[in-house]
């Protein structure tokens, strides 16, 4: 009896004490955490920098994974107990905790010249709120992609459109062949924000682009926003041109709006670059550049061209400690950039200069081609915009409007009194 | 002797008590108290801002509230929708089945059967269910059917339409909850004193007679029980809202338990959240008071 009760109790002061160190030691030893959105391929690409990073430095690293990470964020500052790093897809989001003063600015963490030896200066200004360097864009990626298939636009007899009234041509043509030209995956609201966004910067200009999401200083009930829903309107309405009508339109998935083009349910579907590689997990057999492609999404105005809309997601710091530094050092360098870049799994867009193009594959390389070369390169409106006019109410007015086109004055002052009440 | 201080007693309840506390009444004063400000994540508590938050959700906020415009919507018309269907469809189907099943061959098995989804995840209920809604009838179960038994049936888009998804999502916590209904009507009504219902044979009722007369008011407690449960059920909904329709489309399927989390992490109003989450204690509240006072009645 006594043996197995001393035999329990060493188990027992074992197990404690070991807990006690592995506790201790990731509390305070244990290099550098981080939280991110990335998953999956995503994951394991960004995981190439990541084992990098400790085989040069032999810090370790935690990764965290959270789809929800802005909400994660918010929960972990709430309890005092932030990342080192995170990585943060919208810019609102970035400037309200800049604001907040949740973050330690990246002047304080990297050289000024190092930075500036690894990024242009368009890229540093993305990552710029209230004149401080907060957030260091790692990747990028055009939302300017219009998908359709090749094979498709041959049997139909027509070029990839350089003008929207190209576009519609197209949409028309298709009509009368009997076959829906658009699918759309307007369950998820962004898809349709990133419609519009592209629209309105076709229409009315960068400057203002900038004015309506990032200060407010445009009203959404503003003849500009008229106008380029308007244009909208001419996708939806009659809604016979999008799969599964109107009420189709807005039960379906960004996911499923793409899978339903390849699989001949519909003929194009307007969504991000990303897609080439959902496309590519979910039908490995077809070949992103032969069964499927995407032109720039045409241009409608053209004082402004093709405007790039791009979209990307950014670093940001919680914390200064020599981990966290020599981390930032490698996250922004050339060498972990190439690493990531060219993973076997979940590749990016590097958006640092000295990433040679010739890592991307040809469907990838043409999107790099795309964000390198455009005149105009504006982000993703609804992700600079406050998150319950970007994230909320423009998703909501614009199912209405897809729903109900007549509807668009009462959808511009709704999603304008939300502004009005959240800017 | 009676009225000396029992320490005894209290040293049993304190850790109750303190946890209690911890987790449930000073959150909940918390609640009530950022509701009257403005502020962030970091500080809730930047600006007073009085009763603007209520103000705003009852009379200015469409997606919690429109009464302005037929038919009525907004968060809080979805919920009172939820706390109106889900309770009543679950209670009627689990009362059906446990009666008409009861005694027959295949009892077990039928109420097996019946009973499954509650043992799957809400996550997953929704995903099959975004499947059996499909507006394709190639991926569609419930447009496949239809369009089999009409051939003229044009199929829907359930969780596309505005009017109709709410209660689709409804439907499908129907389908998820009836089993548990089921179960405990059944366990009820196999308890029912025999002699009562052999004594109204005898004086010549009918089956139907018997049924509303005798078996539904002696079922009135269970039934109440269940009701509050889903009534709660319904006040908390956010996990098949959020799988399902993400509170779309068109905020159709906003419920309050969705509009909280919306609020609160993803557009990041602390004090707007929490006055929604007041609100939904001033709902919750008299129906707890309720089910306290019936459970103070049996014992």
């Amino acid at each position: 009896m006594k043996i197995k009760f001393m035999q329990s109790l060493l188990k027992f002061v074992i197990i404690s004490v070991t807990t006690l160190i592995v506790s201790i030691t990731s509390a305070f030893a244990a290099g550098v955490s981080i939280l991110a959105v990335w998953g999956g391929d995503e994951e394991a690409g960004f995981r190439q920098l990541l084992d990098g990073f400790t085989a040069e430095t032999g810090i370790a690293y935690t990764y965290e994974g959270d789809r929800d990470v802005q909400e994660v964020v918010k929960t972990r500052l709430a309890g005092g107990n932030p990342p080192d790093v995170a990585i943060i897809p919208r810019p609102g989001e970035i400037a309200a905790l800049a604001k907040a003063g949740a973050l330690v600015p990246l002047s304080t963490l990297l050289d000024e010249d190092y930075i500036n030896a690894n990024y242009g200066k368009a890229m540093v200004d993305l990552g710029m709120h209230f004149g401080e360097f907060y957030a260091l864009p790692v990747k990028a990626s055009s939302k300017s992609t219009f998908w359709y298939k090749p094979q498709s636009f041959k049997d139909l007899g027509v070029e990839t459109p350089d003008t929207w009234d190209e576009l519609m041509v197209i949409a028309d043509k298709y009509l009368a062949a009997g076959k829906t030209p658009f699918a759309m995956g307007g369950r998820d609201g962004w898809t349709l924000t990133d419609w519009f966004e592209n629209i309105y910067v076709r229409v009315a200009g960068p400057e203002k682009y900038h004015q309506l999401f990032v200060t407010h200083e445009l009203e959404w009930t503003d003849a500009s926003v008229v106008e380029a829903m308007g244009y909208f309107r001419q996708i939806v309405d009659p809604d016979t041109k999008i799969m599964g009508g109107a009420e189709g339109a807005i039960s379906t998935g960004f996911i499923e709006g793409m899978d339903a083009m390849l699989q001949d349910k519909a003929e194009m579907y307007y969504e991000g670059g990303f897609m080439g590689g959902i496309a590519k997990q979910n039908f490995p057999n077809l070949t992103c550049g032969k069964d499927y492609s995407w032109f720039t999404f045409p241009s409608i105005n053209p004082e402004y061209g093709k405007a790039i809309m791009g979209g990307g997601d950014f670093a940001v710091a919680f914390s200064d400690t020599p981990d966290a530094r020599a981390f930032w050092k490698y996250l922004a360098g050339e060498k972990g950039n190439t690493a990531w870049a060219s993973a076997p799994k979940g590749a990016i867009i590097s958006v640092n200069k000295n990433v040679p193009l010739d890592v991307y594959s040809p469907c990838i390389a043409l999107e790099a081609a795309d964000l390198a070369g455009a005149d105009i390169l504006v982000f993703d409106g609804s992700d600079m915009a406050t998150p319950a006019v970007g994230g909320d109410a423009m998703f909501v007015g614009l199912q209405d409007f897809v729903a109900d086109p007549d509807s668009v004055n009462d959808v511009l002052e709704f999603i304008e009194d939300a502004a009005d009440n959240s800017y | 002797m009676r009225s000396k201080f029992n320490w005894e007693a209290w040293v049993f309840i304190l850790p109750t008590c303190l946890l209690l506390l911890a987790f449930l009444v000073w959150p909940t004063m918390q609640t009530i108290y950022y509701s009257f400000f403005k502020g962030n994540f970091l500080d809730p508590t930047v600006e007073f801002f009085g009763l603007g938050h209520y103000d705003r959700l009852l009379t200015g906020d469409r997606q919690f509230l429109r009464i302005n415009k037929w038919p009525p919507s907004g968060a809080l018309i979805n919920t009172i929708v939820w706390i109106i269907f889900l309770p009543t469809l679950t209670v009627i189907f689990g009362l059906v089945i446990a009666v008409l099943a009861d005694g027959k061959k295949y009892e077990t098995f039928i109420k097996s059967i019946i009973f499954v989804p509650m043992a799957i995840s809400a996550t997953a209920a929704s995903v099959i269910f975004r499947f059996v809604y499909n507006n394709d009838p190639e991926t569609g179960a419930l447009n496949a059917l239809l369009v089999f038994l009409l051939p003229e049936f044009e199929p829907v888009s359930w969780l596309g339409r505005k009017t109709m998804a709410n209660f689709a999502v409804i439907f499908a916590a129907v389908w998820i909850w009836t089993g548990l209904a089921m179960t405990i009507l059944s366990a009820a009504y196999k308890a029912l004193p025999q002699e009562i219902i052999e004594a109204a044979i005898i004086d010549g009722a009918t089956q139907w007679q018997r049924f509303w007369r005798l078996v539904l008011p002696m079922l009135s407690i269970p039934i109440t029980f269940l009701v509050v449960v889903m009534i709660i059920n319904a006040l908390k909904m956010i996990d098949l809202v959020y799988v399902m329709t993400m509170g779309g489309p068109r905020g159709g399927t906003r419920v309050i338990g969705f509009s909280i989390y919306v609020e609160m992490f993803a557009n990041g109003k602390i004090g707007y959240g929490s006055a929604i989450g007041a609100i939904l204690l001033i709902l919750v509240l008299p129906i707890i008071l309720y089910q306290l006072r019936q459970t103070k009645k049996q014992l």
